[in-house]
């Protein structure tokens, strides 16, 4: 005998220990809904009339997070960074799944070409980097997801990061005591000049509840870890948050909540006065020294940055937001 | 297997089981694994 849905009695396909709820697969999507409205609220993470682009990658996480916004009611747009990673078909396959899924809740998809746009793909920055892969990737999207954005003219970025993806980066940040990273750390960063808005709408859920919700919802996204990914510390951070999660339910979330109620603002006051950011020498964007760090890996890596090559599938929008497997 | 039920998600057919489902002999499942890694800390999105 499983689980039984709490609210409608039903069969269960998810038990939260932390949250002690058992839900079946159409309580668990409004359940999850609601959430994220909670969390945008509570967060001030979105208003009335403002643009908001999704970062999707063609994962469960991602896909989840634009799928819940469109079904939310906001006429969120996608982008995605095709970073060229040919091993497997990396690429090729989370390129598919996002495209595949833009048409599904017809939603126009923009897509930005790290090879077209700086000369060298992300397995060419990474061999002529001493960054580490995860490193230069995040540096890539990171400059082109903010860079996108303003150009375009969006308000919001949202990006899939989960509970797990924010816990692990906090223990990792407390162990090394990143202050700077530390102050930093939030499910909301306000716009400041030069940076839009970046919200995590998704922090509150484990990465099994947004998988759960994807597959829930019939969305197809790519399981295949990232081949640079194999050995990343995040997986075995995540292993060890597992446990003690097993151990004390809660405990993942209670540690970034309670980072984020009691713990930050402390990091935020000592780092106030420390950041003076100008505008890069080569590419204008925000940066702490003359040249950006995106600017001087590109030059180290021996590409060029000639501006965005971004192409849009417009996906004409026949129907009002994503709809669930049943509904369709 | 030594999987645990919070990084893995074991799907029957079209029905997603949780971690007190008994499963039948000759009943097919597929096992999924809800952990990703890779992304880069610090600056963190």
């Amino acid at each position: 005998m499983g689980y039984i849905c709490k609210l409608c009695k039903g069969r269960a396909v998810i038990y939260m220990h932390h949250h002690r709820l058992a839900l079946c697969g159409d309580c668990y999507v409004v359940w999850f809904l609601k959430q994220v409205r909670r969390s945008i609220s509570e967060m001030k993470m979105l208003f009335k009339g403002e643009r908001v682009i999704v970062a999707v990658s063609g994962g469960k996480d991602s896909l989840s997070l634009w799928h819940a916004l469109s079904r939310l009611g906001y006429e969120a747009e996608g982008l995605y960074i095709d970073l060229g990673i040919g091993f497997d078909s990396y690429s090729e396959k989370s390129k598919e799944c996002t495209v595949e899924f833009a048409k599904k809740i017809s939603r126009p998809l923009h897509i930005v070409s790290v090879k077209e746009s700086i000369g060298k793909p992300i397995p060419a920055l990474v061999r002529g980097s001493e960054r580490s892969p995860c490193s230069v990737c995040g540096l890539v999207k990171r400059y082109i997801m903010n860079r996108f954005a303003i150009e375009h003219g969006f308000d919001v970025l949202a990006t899939g990061h989960n509970l797990d993806d924010e816990v692990a980066t906090l223990l990792s940040n407390a162990l090394h005591w990143q202050i700077g990273y530390l102050a930093r750390q939030s499910p909301t960063l306000p716009e400041r000049d030069g940076f839009v808005r970046r919200i995590k709408p998704l922090y509150r859920f484990t990465e099994k509840e947004t998988a759960v919700y994807a597959i829930i919802n019939g969305i197809r996204y790519i399981e295949d870890e990232c081949p640079y990914s194999t050995d990343a510390t995040t997986i075995f951070l995540k292993g060890i948050l597992n446990q003690i999660e097993e151990r004390m339910p809660g405990s993942k979330l209670q540690f970034y909540t309670n980072f984020l109620s009691r713990a930050r603002i402390l990091f935020e006051r000592e780092q106030a006065q420390k950041v003076n950011l100008r505008p890069c020498s080569i590419c204008s964007m925000p940066s702490a020294e003359e040249v950006c760090a995106f600017c001087r890996m590109v030059e180290r890596a021996g590409g060029k940055f000639v501006g965005l090559k971004v192409t849009k599938l417009e996906n004409s929008q026949t129907d009002k937001g994503a709809r669930t497997k049943d509904e369709e | 297997m030594n999987l645990s039920p919070l990084s893995t998600i074991v799907v029957r057919g079209n029905e997603i089981l949780t971690e007190e489902d008994v499963l039948k002999r000759d009943d097919e499942v597929r096992i999924i694994s809800a952990i990703s890694g890779g992304r880069e800390y610090g600056l963190h999105m």
